[in-house]
C-alpha cells in the first residue's frame, strides 16, 4: 500500500514538472509578438534598384577617371618640351607604373579559383574574401610584380571584402570564379604557389572539399590599370623630407 | 492504466515539447533575422559600399579635373606646369612609400599574440576605411608590401594616417573587427610620423 502511494507520488510529481514546462513554453509562445511584415517587396526592389544605379554611376565614374588620367598624361607629354619639366614627367611615368596607374603586360601566372562543384554549399567548399587576401599578400611576398583579380588592379589602397554572401573588391561586386592574374618569373610563381608547405589552409579544402585551385604559365598577360581612387587628404611629406 | 498507456502518454507530453522548442527556436531566430537584417540581407550593406566609394571616386575626379584644368592653363609656362607636376608626384610618392610621411591618424596596438592573417585582415579593413599610409611595427607598406606568415609576438603596433574619428569609430564598433578579435586598443594621434619603405 505504501510503495503504490509512494509510486504514483513520483509520477505526479514528474507530471507536475512537466505540466510546468509545458505552462512556461506556452506563456513564451503566447507572449511572442507576432511578426508582421509590412511589404517585404518594396524595400528590396527599391535596395535592388539603388544598387543598380549606383553599379551604374560607379562604371561611369571610372571611365571619367580613365579619360582624366588619359588627358593628364597627354598633357604631361606636351610638358616634356620644357626642359625644367621633362624630368618630373619621367619621375612621374615610373610612380605610375609603380603603383598600378599604368597597363601592365609581361609572363607570369594565371591562378583560377573557385567554389567546389562536387561538396555540398559549406564555410569550407566556397571562396572566401580571406582566401583571396591571403594569396595577394602570399603572391606580394613571392615576387609578383603587378597583380589583378576579375580584373580589378590590386594597389595600395585596394581592399577584398565581403558582406555576407558578396565579394567586393575595390568595392566593385565581383564572383566565383576568380581569375588572378600575376606578372612576375612565371616558373618560381608556379612553384611556389604549387608547394605544399604553402597557402595550407586553400590547399586543405582543395583536397577534402573540392575547393578549385588551377595555377596555368602564361607568356603575355595583360593587367589593366587601376581605375579606382587614390585621395589624398590627410597624408603629406614630412617637412624634413621637402 | 497500463504501462503502454503510461509510456505512450510521456511519449506524446515529450512530442509537444520538443514541438514548442523547436517552434520557439526557429521564431526567435526569424526576430533576429528582423533585428538584424545584415544576417538575411547583404543588400543593404552593398549599396553602403558602394555609396561610399562612389564618393570616393567623385573627389578624385574633382582632383583631376583640376588638376587637368591647370595643366592646360599653364601649358605656356613652364614653371607653372612644374609646380602641378610636383603636386602630382608628391601624391604618387605617399602612396608608393618612397617618402616619409606625417599626418593625423590612429595607432592600433596588440598587447597579445596575434596571427599574421589577423594583420592582413585588419590592414585590409583599414584600407577599405581609407587610410592613405600605414605601418606595421615601424615598417612602412607599399604598393607591394607582404605581411609575414606566422606569429607576431607582442606588442604589435599599426600605425594608419587616416581621418581618425572614422578609422577608429569604424575598428571599435561593436561588431568591428577589434570587437571580433576580442583584443587590441586603437587610439587616435594628432601626428604620425612614417618612414619610407
Amino acid at each position: 500500500m505504501f510503495n503504490l502511494s509512494k509510486k504514483f507520488n513520483k509520477i505526479s510529481f514528474i507530471l507536475l514538472c512537466l505540466g510546468i514546462g509545458i505552462g512556461f513554453f506556452l506563456i513564451i509562445q503566447l507572449k511572442t509578438p507576432v511578426v508582421r511584415v509590412v511589404d517585404p517587396i518594396s524595400p528590396y526592389i527599391s535596395l535592388q534598384d539603388t544598387k543598380d544605379v549606383l553599379v551604374e554611376e560607379q562604371d561611369h565614374l571610372k571611365n571619367k577617371i580613365n579619360i582624366l588620367q588619359t588627358d593628364i598624361t597627354k598633357s604631361e607629354e606636351e610638358l616634356k618640351k620644357y626642359t625644367a619639366s621633362q624630368k618630373t614627367v619621367e619621375e612621374i611615368e615610373n610612380y605610375k607604373k609603380n603603383i598600378g596607374l599604368t597597363k601592365r603586360t609581361g609572363q607570369g601566372i594565371i591562378i583560377k579559383i573557385d567554389d567546389s562543384k562536387k561538396a555540398e554549399v559549406s564555410i569550407d567548399s566556397i571562396t572566401h574574401a580571406a582566401d583571396l587576401r591571403d594569396i595577394v599578400n602570399f603572391l606580394w611576398g613571392v615576387g609578383a610584380e603587378a597583380i589583378s583579380i576579375n580584373d580589378e588592379r590590386i594597389v595600395f589602397v585596394s581592399s577584398i571584402d565581403c558582406i555576407v554572401n558578396t565579394i567586393l573588391i575595390n568595392s566593385t561586386k565581383t564572383a566565383p570564379p576568380f581569375e588572378i592574374k600575376v606578372i612576375g618569373k612565371p616558373k618560381d610563381l608556379e612553384d611556389q604557389v604549387n608547394n605544399s608547405n604553402n597557402l595550407k589552409d586553400i590547399k586543405k579544402r582543395v583536397k577534402n572539399q573540392g575547393l578549385i585551385l588551377e595555377v596555368i604559365r602564361k607568356n603575355d598577360i595583360t593587367i589593366l590599370p587601376y581605375d579606382g581612387s587614390f585621395v589624398i587628404e590627410y597624408a603629406k611629406i614630412a617637412e624634413a623630407n621637402e | 492504466m497500463s504501462r503502454f498507456y503510461k509510456i505512450l502518454i510521456y511519449f506524446g507530453i515529450c512530442l509537444f515539447l520538443g514541438f514548442l522548442l523547436t517552434r520557439q527556436f526557429y521564431l526567435n531566430k526569424q526576430i533576429q533575422e528582423i533585428s538584424q537584417p545584415e544576417v538575411g540581407n547583404s543588400i543593404a550593406l552593398v549599396v553602403t559600399e558602394y555609396f561610399k566609394t562612389n564618393s570616393r571616386l567623385r573627389k578624385q575626379i574633382d582632383q583631376l579635373q583640376m588638376q587637368r584644368e591647370k595643366l592646360l592653363e599653364s601649358a605656356t609656362s613652364s614653371q607653372e606646369s612644374n609646380e602641378i607636376l610636383q603636386e602630382n608626384l608628391q601624391n604618387y610618392k605617399i602612396i608608393s612609400g618612397s617618402t616619409a610621411v606625417e599626418g593625423e591618424g590612429i595607432e592600433i596596438v596588440f598587447y597579445d599574440k596575434v596571427d599574421s592573417t589577423q594583420i592582413i585582415d585588419i590592414i585590409n579593413a583599414i584600407k577599405n576605411i581609407g587610410a592613405e599610409a600605414i605601418a606595421v611595427n615601424n615598417r612602412r607598406l607599399g604598393p607591394k608590401s607582404y605581411v609575414e606568415s606566422g606569429i607576431f609576438q607582442p606588442p604589435t603596433s599599426i600605425e594608419a594616417i587616416g581621418n581618425p574619428n572614422l578609422l577608429k569609430e569604424s575598428l571599435v564598433r561593436p561588431g568591428g573587427i577589434i570587437d571580433q578579435y576580442g583584443t587590441g586598443t586603437v587610439e587616435k594621434k594628432e601626428k604620425i610620423y612614417l618612414q619610407p619603405i
